[in-house]
């Protein structure tokens, strides 16, 4: 049984909730491996959302409201659907100092020479958790307090999750350039 | 401020996260300190970068089509099932004596039932089962592991518990099972299977055979079960044994929905 709701809720959740679309999309995209997880992962976030509009309290934003969800289903489908990917295999970038300085900075130039698609991909496999906040962070411009809302941790695992995915990415970016793309995917 | 400690804040300086003051701090330090600049000029670029490359892709047709599409039907089965809900009994006298029987039936069982009404002192396991729901029933999907189907549940279940627990069906009870949560109880692994009814999460714990103390708890025969009632925050506990586990039942929804799920569960086994 779903909540009870009239023509006056499907509407609201129309204004609401679906002028969020193209966002969700395309963070669905960053999160996801291909167009048609993304697809997937895009329909359940916005079904659940309408099936649990009636949660949703009106006034507050409803963009990280959605990311909430996205998040929420993101996490469980990487933990049906992956036995043998770790979720926690961020831990394999435990050892990257927070705070140490970087060389002076080559990734720029880095991003410049490879294409779209090969940072795409860099991002997509990116550990799950680390993923999560690179994308919300700096696609997406979420502030560190709505990221921790939104995954539901402290800000100083947001903060550390994300300084690890940074780094993660420079290091994948780095091995695309040198011509060893495939070989962190397969890893 | 020293380059390492600047180095330290770059990112949150960078994400616009800090403080006035530290951001200050950074400020002063940026002005004097040609390394740290570029150091921090590169990370803007680098997000820059990023984000240009990864570019925004409209969402295809298709894929708002089905969406629109989906949430339409479901609004017109919302319609539909608010007509039949509303005007579907009228039409029937003797569903509607049914229905008052039921309820009536039901609030005296529910009576029967009920915590005692001396407030007597909080069991530890019970505040710890109430708190446990608390934390996850206002989840948006309080599962870890979301599915509706019981085996799949049980398997996932015993794989991260390792405990046999029976996953039973209480849909012909109108409840619909979400999924499966790993948690601890009393010290154990225990497993927490996730059910809704309605707008209720209604939370299943089960765990080794409890040994500890059930002072606090209400004792009640039911269809020769023995079960061990209490209510706490508002909620509502039935904790029963089965085989060598215990099983609870939380939920905030009335006694004589928990009492509907337990006799579907006994006639199940």
């Amino acid at each position: 049984m779903g909540p009870d709701r009239g023509d006056r809720g499907r509407k609201e959740f129309e204004e609401t909730a679906l002028v969020h679309m193209q966002r969700i999309y395309n963070a669905a995209l960053r999160l996801t491996r291909n167009k048609s997880e993304a697809e997937d992962l895009f329909q359940e976030t916005f079904l659940r959302a309408y099936r649990f509009f009636h949660q949703f309290r009106q006034g507050t934003d409803c963009r990280a409201w959605l990311f909430a969800i996205l998040h929420n289903c993101f996490v469980n489908r990487v933990r049906q659907t992956a036995a043998a990917v770790d979720f926690d295999e961020e831990r394999i970038y435990r050892q990257a100092e927070f705070g140490t300085v970087l060389p002076q900075n080559p990734e720029v130039h880095l991003v410049r020479r490879l294409a779209g698609e090969e940072i795409q991909r860099a991002i997509a496999v990116l550990p799950p958790k680390l993923r999560v906040v690179v994308v919300l962070a700096d696609l997406e411009g979420c502030s560190y307090r709505e990221i921790a809302e939104i995954c539901q941790c402290p800000i100083g695992t947001v903060m550390s999750r994300l300084y690890r995915g940074r780094q993660a990415l420079r290091d994948t970016l780095r091995d695309y350039a040198k011509g060893e793309g495939s070989s962190k995917e397969n890893g | 401020m020293t380059c390492p400690e600047v180095a330290r804040f770059r990112h949150a300086y960078c994400d616009g996260e800090l403080d006035a003051s530290t951001m200050l701090e950074v400020e002063g330090h940026l002005q004097a300190c040609p390394a740290c600049r570029r150091a921090v000029e590169a990370e803007h670029a680098f997000r820059e970068e990023l984000r240009r490359a990864v570019s925004q892709e409209p969402v295809p047709p298709h894929v708002t089509e089905k969406l629109r599409a989906t949430i339409a039907e479901l609004h017109e089965g919302e319609k539909r099932s608010a007509r039949t809900s509303t005007w579907g009994w009228r039409a029937s006298w003797l569903a509607l004596a049914a229905s008052v029987l039921l309820i009536f039936l039901g609030g005296l069982l529910g009576y029967l039932i009920a915590a005692p009404r001396l407030q007597p002192a909080l069991n530890p396991l019970v505040a710890q089962l109430v708190m446990e729901h608390m934390k996850f029933a206002p989840l948006e999907n309080p599962a870890e592991l979301s599915s509706g189907n019981l085996q799949q549940v049980a398997v996932w279940v015993q794989g991260r518990t390792g405990h046999r627990v029976q996953v039973p069906d209480y849909s012909p009870a109108g409840i619909r099972l979400l999924g499966g949560r790993v948690t601890r109880v009393a010290g154990h692994r225990a497993a927490y299977i996730v059910y809704e009814k309605g707008r209720n999460i209604i939370s299943l714990f089960a765990f080794p055979r409890y040994g500890g103390s059930l002072d606090g708890l209400k004792e009640v025969e039911q269809s020769g079960m023995v079960f061990h009632t209490a209510a706490y925050q508002g909620k509502h506990i039935l904790l029963w044994d089965s085989g060598d586990m215990t099983y609870a039942l939380v939920s905030d929804i009335g006694w004589e929905q928990l009492v509907d799920c337990v006799l579907v569960f006994s006639r199940s086994t």
